[in-house]
Formats: C-alpha cells, structure tokens, sequence
C-alpha cells in the first residue's frame, strides 16, 4: 500500500480537522502505591505544539506512554480524533498517526540511518512474506515509495550526507535527527517527543527549534517533554505543568511564566 | 597421521560444521527477535526429514516433497509460538525456555506414535554419488548440506539486509519498545521468526538425513549441538552462529580422526568448553550498541 493510499484508510479514523485532536479526560495511573498521574485533563488541538514541563518524577514521559500505548491508564479516557485509544496496543496507535521519538532515541543500531528510517514506514507495508521475500511487483514499489519518502525526510532534515552511515558514526544530535525522521516519515498527526533538546548543542537546539515551528506550521501537532525552560517558552504554544502527577497550570507560555505556583514549585525566580 | 586422514576430517568437519550451523541460525533467528531460547529447533528439524521420507515413500518427488515438509513444519512453528509462546510472553526467558521443552517432548512422543521408533534415511538428492579426492571420500550428500547451508546464509543476509519486512524484524529484536512507536506489531514478528527457524529446521532436516539418517529421538541431541554453536560463535550475530558451527564440527570431525571414537564428544565438548571460558560471550559478541 502506498503512502497516500495509507493516509486515506488510517485505521478507519474519522478525517479532516477534528478538534481536539487529542484529549485526555481525568486520566490517572499508579504504579502500585505511587500515583504517577492523578486526574490529568487536557485538550490539543490540531497544529499546537504544547509542552509539558515540571520536575522529575512529575509524570511527564509517563503521560507520553500514556498517549502512545506503551501504558495503560488506571483510569480516565484518551481519545484522538474523537475515538478511544487508552486500551489498543502501541503498534495500532502509531497505525492511528501518532508516532514518537524516545529520550534515548532508540534507533536499530545494526541498520544503516536511511533503514532506519525506512522502519518508521512500516505502517505501510501490506505485503506479505512471500511477496516481500520474492520481490514481487507491488512489493517493489511499495518499498521504493517508502525509499524515496524516507530519503526526502533525511533531506529535509539536513542529513542527506549521512544516509548510508551507522547510527553509532552519528553525533548524538544527527542521531537525534534520524529518530525525529523516523517518526515523522510516516507523515503522522501527532508526534510524542520526550526531551528531545537533551544533550544537544546551542546551534542543534536552533535548527531544532527551527524544525518544531516549521512542522506546526504544516498541520502537525507536537506533545512534547522538555526540561529546557527558555526552549519551552520560545517554541511552544501551550504549556502544561505537572508536578507529582497532577496538572497544576496550563495555558500559554508567558501566563505560565507569570504564574506565581508555577514559579513557587518549578521555575524559581 | 596420513594426509588422507586429515582431509577426510577436514571434509567431514566442514559438513558437520555446516549441519550445526545451519541448527544455530533457527536458534538465532528465534532468540534475535523474541529472546526467547527454542529448545524445540532440533524437532523441526527432526520433522522435516521425516516428512520427507514419509512423503518420498508415497512417490512424491524429493523436492515437491522438501517443500510440503517445509509447510507442515512451518504450521508446527506458528502453532508454537501462537498456542504455547505467545500466551507466556510475559513470563521470564527461562520459563520460555523450558516451555520449548515440554513441546519438543510432544512433538518427540507424537512422532514415536506416528512413526515409530525406527531409523529412517533417504538416498543422495539426485542420486549424487561419492566423490574420492586424495584417498578421502566426499559423501555423494555432503555438497548439498554445504550448498544448503550457503544458501540459507545468503537467504538470511538477503532477507534481513534488504527486505522491508527483514528490517521491521531486526527493529524489533534491536529496540523492542521503539519499533512498537513505529507500528511494528511484536506478536507478528514473533510468529515470522518462529516460522522462519521452522522452516529452515525444515530444510536442514530434509537435507541432512541421507547423511545421519533420522528418527524420533534425534531432535534434543541436534538442539544440543545448534545450542553450542551459537554459544560458541555468538548467539546475536549470523556471522558467529555459522563460525561455531563450523569449530564445533571441525573440532568433533579432527579429535575423532585421532582419537578412539568413544572420546570425540569429550574432546570436542572440553575444547569448546575452553572457548567458552576465555570468550563467555561468544566468538564474535554483539555489536556495540549506539551509546558505546
């Protein structure tokens, strides 16, 4: 199946503009005793890139395996496009346009970076074993359709020089990169990125900041993690505050800055 | 010792080394994707020779034959790792583990019904005689287990080097958690590895039984040897399964040219065990992971 045919059955998925795209209704988790999330609530609309900040332990990448499907929640509801996803596995999530990029990015360290990319393609792929193994026709072109469309990403990323290299020949900002290809190479609505400014370089976190906007501005919406405080504030839309699993701000980036609990309990002076 | 001497062991080594290779690649196909320890691969292949000398006896012709055999016991593998597999995948590697026994016992009993308890062999594939090179004798079978094996090498390169299929499942041995955000459905790729080492236990099955000829009870001792050659050579790389397959059998085929027979296990299995002590991780380890 090709990449536009894709779009245009995404696991049966109402289309067109929905808003919100992603809510989150009273949503809790607890690992045993701890309650990693308590009551969180929370509407992103389509093109926002919303932050969440707050300190460690807040339940911010909790929240991100939440949405992704890698958690399941105790209780509380996450729909996406209107429809509840809280209980599919993490494979038919990333099926219904949300992928992610880790911390430690995780990219196959035995493949080259454009296979790497070439995997986060792999919601397309309708051939079979056979058809794959023998390369019969539709196979072919389904993987050079997905060749091309990764090899535009890493274009538009800056990395066209490095298609052919190892992840471990990478700096860990290119491997960076090739983690948001991956994720974004399956043209997806929504993108889960966990802290990806960590261990980057003044003019990475630049060019970084310079893709998110770009992204939003192209219809795609970015939930985010980041620690990076003057990052947060330059690139986001919406910030969310978390502080031990419960929601205490949410709203755009200077209220929040102003806000005096979020001061008090996170930013400081 | 006469140099016809050693060039019959060399020769015998190289096709027992081929034969323990190409049982350590199902293990390796296995373990890469699921982690999980098939101590069943010797039964598939154990099935796949008889089937192949059942079908053969009907008149089915050899190859029409092979293929068949390599359905039926790639069924066998699916309906491991979707009936017994994948309902426990939660539960520790060990546990896995001895689950792939309990099945190798019933595989082991139900072809003890089925086919008694009987050696059964088949003649050379096309009838390819001995060939006698130097006062050593190449057994007329022994080319096709060292083209099979080749075969199933450049098969395994080609399929997971260049197939998109092939990397979604080296995606998923690699970085489990990641390829699941990227729509890698882990139970598929847990079925597929278990059909691919089934069917190439298949093959190997098939293509081995002239030589050692098969019966009920072979498949744990042929597990064993798969085991050791992928511990030896390193069980998360192709490259170091093939290498210990072929020192183990080289070294079985060398210390039984010069030693009473009854010893060459004990010697084979002490070198071995040597290696295993200096190189805990295998011959060729792991590649080094990103972050090294």
């Amino acid at each position: 199946m090709l990449r536009a045919e894709y779009m245009a059955t995404r696991s049966g998925f109402p289309h067109g503009s929905t808003d919100p795209l992603l809510e989150l209704r009273r949503l809790s988790v607890a690992y045993g005793r701890l309650v990693a999330l308590k009551d969180v609530d929370l509407r992103i609309s389509s093109g926002e890139l919303v932050c969440i900040i707050g300190p460690n332990g807040a339940g911010k990448t909790t929240l991100l395996k939440l949405v992704n499907g890698l958690l399941k929640p105790s209780s509380g509801e996450i729909l996406f496009r209107g429809e509840q996803i809280e209980s599919i596995p993490a494979y038919k999530v990333a099926r219904c346009g949300i992928t992610q990029m880790f911390q430690d990015v995780q990219l196959c360290p035995t493949i080259s970076v454009l296979d790497n990319v070439m995997t986060g393609c792999h919601v397309w792929t309708r051939a079979g074993f056979l058809s794959t193994g023998f390369r019969r026709g539709h196979a072919r072109e389904e993987e050079a359709t997905m060749r091309a469309s990764s090899l535009e990403q890493l274009n538009a990323l800056g990395l066209t020089d490095r298609v052919t290299a190892m992840p471990r020949e990478l700096s860990w900002g290119e491997q960076k990169l090739v983690g948001l290809a991956r994720a974004l190479v399956a043209q997806p609505s929504l993108v889960l990125l966990d802290e990806p400014y960590g261990g980057l370089m003044q003019h990475e976190i630049d060019k970084l900041s310079t893709l998110l906007r770009r992204l939003t501005c192209g219809g795609v919406t970015v939930l985010m993690v980041e620690h990076l405080t003057d990052v947060v504030m330059d690139v986001a839309s919406k910030v969310v505050v978390l502080h031990y699993g419960e929601k205490i701000a949410e709203g755009e980036p200077q209220a929040i800055r102003n806000d005096e609990k979020v001061v008090a309990t996170y930013l400081g002076e | 010792m006469e140099f016809s001497t050693v060039l019959q062991s060399l020769l015998s080594g190289l096709t027992l080394g081929c034969i323990y290779a190409a049982l350590g690649l199902g293990l390796y196909v296995v373990y890469g994707v699921t982690r999980v320890l098939n101590l069943a691969q010797g039964e598939f292949v154990m099935l796949g020779g008889m089937i192949t000398v059942s079908l053969s006896a009907f008149g089915v012709p050899l190859f029409p034959a092979i293929l068949l055999a390599v359905a039926i016991v790639s069924l066998t593998g699916a309906i491991l790792y979707r009936f017994i597999i994948f309902p426990a995948r939660h539960a520790s590697g060990s546990t896995l583990a001895f689950l792939t026994v309990g099945f190798a016992f019933a595989v082991k009993g139900l072809t003890l019904l089925v086919w008694g308890w009987e050696y059964r062999t088949l003649t050379s594939f096309l009838g390819s005689p001995s060939i006698h090179l130097w006062g050593a004798t190449i057994f007329g079978q022994a080319p096709w287990v060292v083209g099979m094996t080749i075969l199933m090498v450049a098969g395994l390169y080609y399929f997971f080097g260049r197939t998109m299929l092939g990397r979604a499942l080296r995606a998923c041995a690699d970085e489990p958690l990641g390829a699941k955000t990227i729509g890698i459905s882990p139970a598929r790729m847990g079925l597929l590895a278990f059909v691919i080492a089934a069917a190439l236990g298949a093959v190997a099955g098939a293509t081995i039984t002239p030589l050692t000829m098969t019966a009920y009870n072979v498949g744990i001792p042929l597990t064993i040897k798969g085991l050791l050659a992928a511990f030896v050579g390193g069980m998360h790389r192709a490259e170091g399964v093939i290498l210990g397959g072929l020192l183990l059998g080289l070294t079985e085929a060398l210390s039984a040219g010069l030693m009473p027979s009854g010893y060459h296990d004990a010697i084979a299995l002490s070198i071995l065990l040597v290696v295993f002590l200096a190189r805990p991780r295998g011959l060729l380890p792991a590649h080094a992971n990103i972050e090294d």
